[in-house]
């Protein structure tokens, strides 16, 4: 007898499964040594204590919280039928968090009376790390493929209603000077189209890995993009200003720092329906901890944004079926990223408090190197 | 008497090709707006409708099907042709009271066969 416990304690010491045995009232009275290393809890711990104990919180596997009557040893010792494979999240206080696969039976006396209930416990928190990262990764996928088919169609539309008014128009009255605006035309969609595969290149980049920062010239490189934005839009009206009480200010940053100009200036100028369009921009300098901090301020005089769809600007995932997707989708979900990738923060408000169509005001805080 | 025609369409460049396909089939472009909001308010100062409406579906503030909903609450007659690259809203378009859907890139052929079906529909009723 005194064999067959032994022999009984050293199996369940050898199986790569926690085993954990309950008696009739659902009290631990076994535990082996798998769901010590699992829970990081000791024995003499868990024993005497009751499935349901307050010490942790067991919720589903998305970590929503478990009603009582659906606990695993609750339905085993209600109906004492088994239960397999039912997929948990354990929680303890110090906020340890296990994702767990519990399958589990009722055990019967000689009599055939309830006596009590074994399970056997795996640990597929590992499991759960990779399904969450195949799910991010397909969402990934999934809204790289629906923007770049949305986007890549307009610019095809563009190029094709292009060439055909080419090949239409050959020939006839006022064909050069129609050749030479639909020629510019099509370079401008090529060029878009080559932004467009650049900054989904630059996003996924930002998804996969940390980018590294340096000490840049953010004036500099404003200045850079203003001039680009500038030259783009030669054909509109564009007022715009630079209020800048610093003359040469670094900030950790890095080559991205153009696009996230480029991209806000960029919006503030297709974004407005206006005749000439007013864009101030604002640099100065804000307290801030740990570090200083570079406040750049945009504001313009475009079509605005309404206040239930300013958060949902700057994400990726918010476009859905029968929701507009804003333009500005992909340009602002990549500002962020860069934005956040440098410890700062970018926001938006209206120009005019409380009335959104009279444009917008972008804010972006990025830390400033120390000197 | 002149067909006039709005377009609605968040991109700028294919203001100027729809005008300049729209010109080759007679047709004249009474306006243009940029978003599903400014397509609304504009419509709403026509003191002349006009005979047909080019929608696109993904456009900042109010998307196409949103817009052509309200657009049927004030103008039932109104000819809605929506010009889109996402065929998933398709059916709803159709749906909601468009007469067409072309889906981007789409030819000048099309583009033309599809407005003089659409202008025929309302003809033949």
């Amino acid at each position: 007898m005194v064999n067959q416990r032994n022999l009984i304690e050293k199996l369940l010491e050898i199986l790569p499964l926690g085993i954990i045995i309950l008696d009739k009232n659902g009290k631990i009275i076994h535990v082996n040594s798998q769901i010590v290393d699992i829970f990081q809890i000791t024995k003499e711990y868990l024993l005497k204590r009751g499935f349901n104990d307050s010490y942790w919180k067991i919720k589903d596997f998305t970590g929503n919280p478990l009603p009582v009557n659906e606990l695993p040893f609750y339905i085993v010792k209600t109906t004492f039928q088994k239960v397999v494979d039912r997929r948990l999240t354990i929680e303890f206080p110090n906020g340890f968090k296990k994702y767990i696969s519990i399958s589990a039976g009722p055990l019967f006396d000689e009599k055939g009376d309830f006596d009590g209930m074994v399970a056997n416990i795996a640990d597929i928190s590992q499991l759960k790390e990779s399904e969450e990262k195949y799910l991010g990764a397909y969402n990934r996928a999934e809204f790289f493929k629906d923007l770049f088919a949305h986007d890549i169609n307009n610019i095809l539309q563009n190029i094709k209603s292009a060439n055909e008014l080419l090949s239409i128009l050959r020939g006839k009255e006022n064909f050069t000077h129609k050749f030479e605006e639909i020629t510019l035309l099509i370079n401008n969609q090529v060029n878009r189209g080559a932004k467009l595969v650049s900054n989904i290149r630059k996003l996924s980049k930002f998804d996969e890995e940390q980018v590294l920062t340096r000490p840049i010239d953010l004036c500099g490189v404003l200045k850079e993009s203003i001039s680009a934005v500038t030259k783009e839009n030669f054909d509109k009206k564009i007022n715009l200003r630079v209020e800048n009480s610093i003359d040469k200010i670094f900030v950790f940053a890095n080559e991205f720092l153009l696009d996230v100009f480029d991209n806000i200036l960029h919006n503030a100028v297709k974004h407005n329906s206006q005749d000439t369009i007013e864009i101030t921009i604002i640099v100065k300098r804000e307290l801030g901890r740990p570090m200083p901090l570079v406040k750049i301020q945009f504001i313009d005089n475009g079509i605005g944004i309404p206040d239930e769809r300013k958060q949902a600007i700057f994400r990726r995932d918010f476009y859905k079926k029968n929701v507009s997707r804003e333009g500005m989708g992909l340009g602002l979900s990549l500002v962020k990223k860069i934005i956040e990738s440098y410890g700062g923060e970018i926001s938006v408000e209206n120009k005019v408090k409380g009335d959104y169509t009279k444009g917008s005001a972008f804010s972006i805080l990025i830390p400033e190197v120390s000197k | 008497m002149t067909t006039k025609a709005f377009i609605v369409e968040d991109e700028e460049t294919l203001h100027v090709l729809y005008k300049m396909m729209l010109n080759l089939i007679d047709i004249d472009v009474l306006e243009f707006a940029k978003n599903g909001e400014d397509a609304i308010a504009k419509y709403k100062s026509f003191t002349e409708k006009p005979d047909l409406i080019l929608m696109d579906h993904r456009m900042p503030i109010k998307n196409g099907i949103e817009t052509t909903k309200y657009l049927k609450t004030i103008d039932s007659k109104s000819k809605i042709l929506f010009t889109s690259a996402d065929t998933s809203v398709e059916e709803e378009a159709l749906s909601v009271g468009a007469v067409g859907f072309l889906k981007k890139p789409f030819g000048f052929e099309e583009l033309r066969n599809a407005i003089l079906k659409a202008l025929n529909l309302e003809y033949q009723r």
